[in-house]
């Protein structure tokens, strides 16, 4: 554990100044009439939040804030790629048998969306609640971790680096909690290394329907089951997904460079091209200025650059179609062996399937479908989304005591 | 005709200070600076250099008079349903009493500037080749021309846009010529102003898959793969484009205000969206390192957001209904010019034909004589996407072919 040192996000003054200048220069375009939120992030809001930005956001007081959690950083290599310096949240649980568990962000997102469960799901007070050792990676690309310099670095890569982190923090076991690229990466984890994740929770819809000859009992389900209410509303918001909301990873996925330039020199770029994501992908989560500046800004001021967090996508398709790798998306989305899985529905987010579709993915043990919500659900309802954690682990839940010796109760509180 | 005023190129001098100094603290993405993803074509490496010469080197006033030597000028063009148009355009006229009105409309991410090397070889040919009148538009919202605030501008009102212009000069009837948007564009110019339209040429090509009903044989031949090996190799360059080149259109036909802000407030993201595409579909043309920053700034000093609207408002057109010009026929002769590195556009519709039946699909002649009286069809062994730039001679070698007095549209 030599090498694993305490963390404090710093950034410099000169990083500010330069932010402030770029804010000072900003040129807007005009807008269509009543154009609303059809085609993009709106003129209004944007010049709203540049200004706000700029004159009243205070990055420093919003970077102590996140200097109350304890952050690290230590170098984990994944094979064939250099050393990378990874940045993560961490702290253990009093409870001594808490349950190790790895939550992993994904694309516009960031290790900030963990943070406000993270607190509850430590202090969970093993007697109740079950109680977690909770990490949050910024994964490699991301907030205060470096990126790769080299090409090819895909899911094997980024599911080496989270497993490689636990090992090193000493678990032997953990279970995960992940959405968007988390998971996809969690996935990865289950497939590649199931002797060490044993258990995950996702919050992010996946899969395809299930054939006769793959899935006899679900297909058939499928086939007789009409679709409930909420899975057409769903159907609707998946296609809406499809067809109106996938331009960004059309372009991410295939020229990740062309459009990282702009994201990279212009803060105004980057606002945009996030924000809509902010408001698209929730369930209308009333979003502060501050909040959008704080997750804003931890992109423009991150290790590797905005331009590197996009790499995900051109890198993860490339190799994911290859029928030599491993991990394949065919293969993601397909049974699992060996690792309980737990799942939250929301209606608003990006895909929302039937449920048949879902239980392809492997042994589901616990599901919750939540009222409200959508795709940033660590963010938008932490609450509910500790419970769900805590539903599916806890005493009676679906993969109670799935961590060897880990079951995340005090046993002396045992009654 | 009072009101056709005539226009100097004059951009403010803030303009180009302020540009001037985005580009001094220009944060170039250097993460991986030496790998070279080739998804930005050129490479880190070269745009780099492009960026710091467009800094250090470039000179806008110099280019802004070699632009000043054309004939400009600006005029209100009424467009039925919008505020009347604001529209720069060029207008050169032959000596040549026998030379024929010509409009010649460009896309995107091109601009009037590809007019330039086409307007003396068609106004002043050699020998007695056919001459032209020549009028270059810049589409709204683009180059010098104002824009419609009101969404549902779309390909038909460009077309009637530019129809109205040609009246307006007292063209009662004239030819077209058009690529990319240009070439969708003059198609509804034919089909919705058919009087004063004799015929058009075109050099990219927009066809849905024929008909079972309607054309069995061609349809048979289409589900059974049965092409030539020219129309293979020109399948798999539209396969090419629609794997890996459409990003930008799918997002600029869902979403263009979200990227718009990156274009309006930063040269070098500008720069970096325009510049892998100048290269990659043409066809080994040697860009200087000015001439993709005239093509960028020629859009960042007006407005890129309004440009990318075409997009958004052509799949209203574009698709299944009997109404859009994939479905209607024009009965003017159409000349064709096929350049190989062309890329082939397909709507969201028309590309998921494509996705449905795992089968490629471009614009083989059969399919194309679906909808248009192909008169003139020529097959290039070079040259891409921005003819009209690249290789001028070739592309107005054709337009004279097509348009002369012998051939299939003028002669007897």
């Amino acid at each position: 554990m030599a090498d694993i040192a305490p963390y404090q996000i710093s950034v410099s003054d000169a990083q500010i100044e330069d932010l402030n200048a770029r804010l000072a220069l900003a040129k807007f375009p005009d807008e269509l009439d009543q154009a609303g939120w059809d085609l993009g992030s709106p003129l209004a809001d944007v010049k709203r939040l540049v200004a706000y930005w700029k004159d009243s956001y205070d990055w420093r007081k919003a970077e102590a804030k996140l200097n109350e959690f304890p952050h690290f950083t230590t170098s984990i290599q994944a094979d064939g790629f250099d050393s990378l310096t990874i940045h993560f949240v961490y702290r253990k649980s009093n409870v001594e048998n808490a349950i190790p568990l790895l939550f992993v962000h994904g694309w516009p997102g960031s290790f900030h969306e963990g943070l406000k469960m993270f607190n509850k799901l430590v202090g969970g007070d093993g007697s109740k609640d079950p109680a977690f050792d909770v990490v949050i990676i910024s994964l490699p690309n991301y907030g205060f971790s470096e990126g790769s310099k080299k090409r090819g670095f895909a899911l094997e890569q980024y599911a080496e680096v989270c497993n490689k982190l636990m090992l090193k923090l000493g678990y032997r076991e953990y279970v995960t909690q992940g959405g968007d690229w988390g998971f996809y990466i969690t996935r990865a984890i289950s497939l590649l290394y199931p002797q060490h994740c044993k258990a995950t929770h996702l919050n992010f819809d996946y899969g395809t329907a299930p054939t006769w000859s793959q899935y006899p009992l679900l297909s058939l389900q499928h086939a007789i089951q009409p679709y409930t209410e909420r899975e057409k509303q769903g159907l609707k918001r998946s296609k809406w997904f499809m067809d109106e909301g996938s331009g960004y990873r059309a372009q991410q996925s295939t020229k990740p460079q062309t459009l990282g330039y702009a994201l990279a020199d212009s803060p105004v770029a980057l606002l945009s091209w996030i924000y809509e994501k902010l408001h698209d992908w929730t369930d209308n989560y009333p979003f502060t200025d501050d909040e959008i500046c704080t997750w804003i800004s931890i992109y423009w001021f991150s290790t590797a650059g905005p331009a590197a967090t996009l790499r995900i996508y051109y890198e993860a398709t490339h190799s994911w179609n290859d029928p030599k790798n491993k991990v394949t998306r065919e293969r993601v989305g397909d049974w699992i062996d060996h690792v309980k899985i737990g799942y939250s529905h929301q209606p608003q987010e990006l895909r929302v399937l039937p449920k048949t579709w879902i239980r392809k993915l492997g042994n589901v043990v616990f599901e919750h479908d939540s009222e409200s919500g959508g795709h940033f659900f660590a963010f938008e309802e932490p609450d509910q989304l500790v419970k769900d954690v805590r539903d599916m682990f806890k005493k009676g839940g679906g993969a109670y005591g799935v961590i060897t010796g880990r079951n995340g109760y005090n046993e002396s509180a045992k009654p | 005709m009072a009101d056709i005023v005539p226009f100097e190129i004059h951009l403010p001098d803030k303009l180009l200070e302020e540009t001037k100094i985005k580009l001094k603290y220009a944060r170039l993405d250097d993460g991986m600076a030496s790998v070279e993803w080739n998804d930005l074509e050129v490479g880190h490496l070269k745009f780099k250099e492009v960026v710091e010469y467009w800094r250090d080197e470039y000179d806008w006033r110099e280019f802004e008079a070699k632009l000043n030597k054309y004939n400009h000028f600006k005029t209100s063009v009424p467009v039925n349903g919008f505020d009347d148009i604001d529209l720069h355009f060029l207008h050169h006229r032959s000596i040549r009493p026998d030379a024929i009105p010509l409009i010649f409309v460009h896309g995107w991410p091109g601009s009037f500037l590809e007019s330039l090397k086409i307007i003396p070889l068609l106004t002043e040919p050699s020998g007695d080749r056919q001459a032209f009148h020549v009028v270059a538009p810049s589409i709204p919202g683009y180059g010098f021309s104002g824009y419609c605030k009101k969404s549902g501008f779309g390909l038909e009102q460009h077309a009637e846009c530019f129809a109205n212009l040609m009246k307006k000069l007292g063209y009662d009837q004239y030819v077209c010529q058009g690529g990319d948007w240009g070439s969708s564009i003059v198609r509804y110019m034919a089909l919705n102003h058919a009087k004063a339209v004799q015929a058009i040429h075109i050099n990219m090509f927009l066809a849905l898959p024929p008909d079972s009903n309607k054309s069995p044989e061609k349809h048979r031949r289409y589900v059974s793969n049965d092409f030539s090996e020219q129309e293979i190799k020109n399948l798999e360059r539209t396969k090419w484009f629609a794997t890996f080149e459409r990003g930008y259109q799918r997002i600029q036909e869902t979403k263009p205000v979200t990227l718009g802000y990156a274009f309006h407030d930063s040269p070098v993201g500008m720069l970096a969206w325009f510049a892998g595409k100048l290269k990659a579909w043409t066809d080994n043309y040697s860009w200087t390192p000015e001439e993709p920053i005239h093509w960028a700034f020629i859009h960042y000093q007006g407005s890129p957001s309004a440009a990318m609207q075409i997009y958004k408002e052509a799949e209203a057109v574009l698709n299944e209904n009997s109404s859009s010009m994939l479905g209607r026929y024009i009965s003017q002769p159409v000349g064709g010019s096929l350049f190989p590195n062309e890329v082939c556009f397909m709507s969201r519709f028309c590309f998921t034909y494509w996705l449905f039946l795992h089968q490629l699909w471009l614009y083989p002649r059969e399919w194309m004589e679906e909808t248009c009286n192909i008169q003139f069809w020529k097959q290039h062994k070079s040259g891409g996407h921005f003819i009209a730039w690249e290789r001028p001679e070739a592309l107005c070698a054709d337009i004279t072919e097509f348009y002369n007095k012998t051939g299939p549209v003028f002669g007897q």
